[in-house]
């Protein structure tokens, strides 16, 4: 009997073992006014998720090298993205040929990267190790450093309860902390809550952004919300603005194959422009007045694929903007910029 | 056995209450079309029957709501979801267009259904961060929220059109209240049972159901306003873009 006790005893100290320690649910700060944001719900968030997504995010365990971590190319000072280059270099010296993307508000993306080819944050996170002008490095040697670390086996194993680690943890944890970077507190998102007030050259800029291109409109407009409106400051779609009269990076349809897709590109966020030049997929824009100088007189009409929602601008010879005008556009986007996405503590390197 | 005779009696009377399958379901199933043909995207090849435009389509997105049966006494049946709430819908081009109501209308004929593509004010103008994940109505799912203007555009339609041998855009995004565009499909809706109601969106009606609209004529954009009113008569020609095909038995 005593044996049994002791038997028992044993097998129930083994079994909680076994069992990971319940995880804390994380309370996601959405900003006010924000749609709810679609959590995937496979992966809700918790403490232990979020934290080590962030810890996987800044460690540079998963380049070849060891000495580029996601955060490299995107980090908070420059709105997420990096350090104002117009092409990321990789571990080798290679450079890349589009512009590293804001990440900000991704919960609500359905299309990442410039092109779109990845659906998922999991799987988007996951990529630039296995990019060879990127980390140039493989997941399964990533998975096998990992697993080599008691201290990654162990927030492993609080987060998803797992002893040996998978892809799968890998990004469901990165693509759990990508989640939480919400950004919702800039100049414009107090004034639209009556907190603060814009100045006239803002007012005037915020006027212009949504008001229309159209010539018989009594007030002129830019008609920038056209493609970039909403809470989100862009319309989530896949466009050709126009850059070019030849299409020299196939976009959109290098994904899909479909030649009506050539030369088109995933609409960004306006929010936090202001930390994020140079502009367009290939930072071939400085400034944000280069920017507004496009649209304004630089458009293509006869650019291959361009769309729609541009054919009015281009007929009306571009915006027509004077230089006023075109300043309080600027003064306007720079309203967007939400300094939290720099400060916030949530979102910095932990190894610092 | 008194217990049993009691406890059958029981159950023959709370089945009386409420006969099983006195409330069915209903499936609306619309089709995109051109010409009868299954709507394409892929090339600048749909040619209008009435004035031989040639268009290719880029986008087709609309909002529908105020779904509702005709009685026979021609008096209105609103449809709701399992909640009760009204039923809204949001369609685009690579997904399904269909609505599905619940077992929640009462089992008789009807003489037609009616929806409307648009929302109503308290809709339209109402907080659109109210919305759920996934509602027709989050701005994220749709994608025609004005954003800081206010209001939804309620039919998003772009792509481009053949003029004089040159290619080019055109878009016509269909708001404002004045633009709402009511439907209404009469027909003998025999719902005494589930079932599916297939219609046609017949999409080249759009340049010429009740008024010929021509891009190369009649201008070829619009926001719904400062148009000429091109906005508005595509709006009467939506109403009347829709077509019953068949109601089918769903088992």
């Amino acid at each position: 009997m005593k044996y049994f006790a002791l038997a028992l005893i044993a097998l129930v100290a083994v079994s909680c073992g076994e069992n990971p320690p319940p995880t804390t649910p994380y309370a996601l700060n959405v900003p006010q006014g924000f749609p709810p944001p679609p959590i995937p719900e496979d992966n809700p968030l918790t403490v232990e998720g979020v934290l080590l997504g962030r810890r996987l995010f800044y460690d540079p365990i998963l380049s070849r090298d060891s000495t580029q971590s996601c955060g490299s190319c995107h980090n908070t000072s420059f709105g997420m993205t990096d350090h104002g280059l117009r092409f990321s270099v990789g571990i080798t010296g290679a450079v890349g040929d589009r512009n590293s993307m804001p990440l900000h508000n991704l919960a609500y993306h359905t299309a990442l990267f410039w092109d779109g080819r990845t659906p998922t944050l999991r799987q988007q996170s996951l990529e630039p190790i296995e990019n060879p002008i990127e980390m140039d490095h493989t997941v399964a040697a990533v998975l096998a450093s990992l697993n080599a670390s008691p201290t990654y086996r162990e927030l492993f194993w609080k987060a998803y309860g797992v002893k040996t680690i998978t892809a799968e943890e890998l990004g469901l944890a990165m693509e759990q902390f990508m989640l939480t970077i919400m950004s919702g507190n800039s100049k414009f998102d107090r004034f639209a809550r009556g907190l603060e007030s814009l100045t006239p050259e803002e007012q005037l800029g915020l006027q212009l952004f949504n008001g229309e291109a159209n010539p018989n409109a009594p007030v002129r407009g830019a008609d920038c919300f056209h493609c970039h409106g909403g809470t989100l400051f862009t319309n989530h779609k896949f466009t050709n603005n126009g850059l070019d009269t030849a299409i020299t990076d196939p976009g959109l349809g290098g994904v899909t194959g479909n030649p009506n897709d050539l030369g088109k590109f995933k609409v960004p966020s306006l929010r936090n422009i202001a930390y994020t030049p140079p502009y367009m997929h290939d930072g071939r824009f400085q400034t944000l007045m280069e920017v507004v100088d496009f649209y304004n007189s630089g458009t293509h009409a006869n650019s291959p694929n361009i769309d729609p929602a541009m054919g009015d601008i281009i007929r009306s010879g571009g915006l027509g903007l004077n230089l006023q005008e075109r300043l309080a556009l600027v003064a306007f986007l720079n309203t967007l910029t939400d300094p939290s996405i720099e400060s916030d503590t949530l979102f910095q390197n932990p190894f610092n | 056995m008194r217990n049993f005779v009691l406890f059958s009696a029981f159950v023959a009377f709370a089945s009386g209450c409420t006969p099983e399958g006195s409330e069915v379901s209903l499936e609306l199933s619309i089709q995109p079309k051109w010409n009868g043909q299954d709507l394409t995207y892929s090339s600048m090849s749909l040619v209008q029957p009435v004035t031989g435009d040639t268009f290719h389509f880029e986008r087709t997105d609309m909002i529908l709501s105020e779904f509702a049966l005709i009685q026979e006494d021609g008096s209105r049946l609103p449809l709701v979801d399992e909640a009760g709430d009204p039923i809204y819908a949001f369609f685009t081009k690579g997904k399904p267009w269909a609505v599905t109501v619940p077992d929640n209308i009462p089992k008789t004929a009807y003489s037609g259904i009616e929806f409307t593509v648009g929302l109503d004010s308290a809709r339209n103008f109402g907080d659109p961060s109210q919305w759920r994940v996934g509602h027709p109505l989050n701005p994220t799912v749709n994608n025609l929220h004005w954003g800081w203007q206010g209001g939804y555009v309620f039919m998003a339609i772009e792509g481009f059109y053949q003029n004089n041998g040159a290619r080019e855009p055109w878009l016509y995004h269909i708001a404002t209240m004045e633009n709402r565009m009511p439907v209404r499909i009469d027909g003998d809706l025999d719902l005494r049972g589930s079932r599916r109601l297939v219609l046609n969106w017949n999409a080249e009606k759009l340049f010429y159901a009740l008024n010929e609209v021509r891009p190369s004529e009649d201008g070829a954009f619009s926001h719904s306003s400062f148009d000429g009113g091109v906005a508005h008569r595509i709006s009467e020609n939506v109403s009347q873009s829709f077509s019953w095909v068949a109601l089918e038995n769903v088992k």
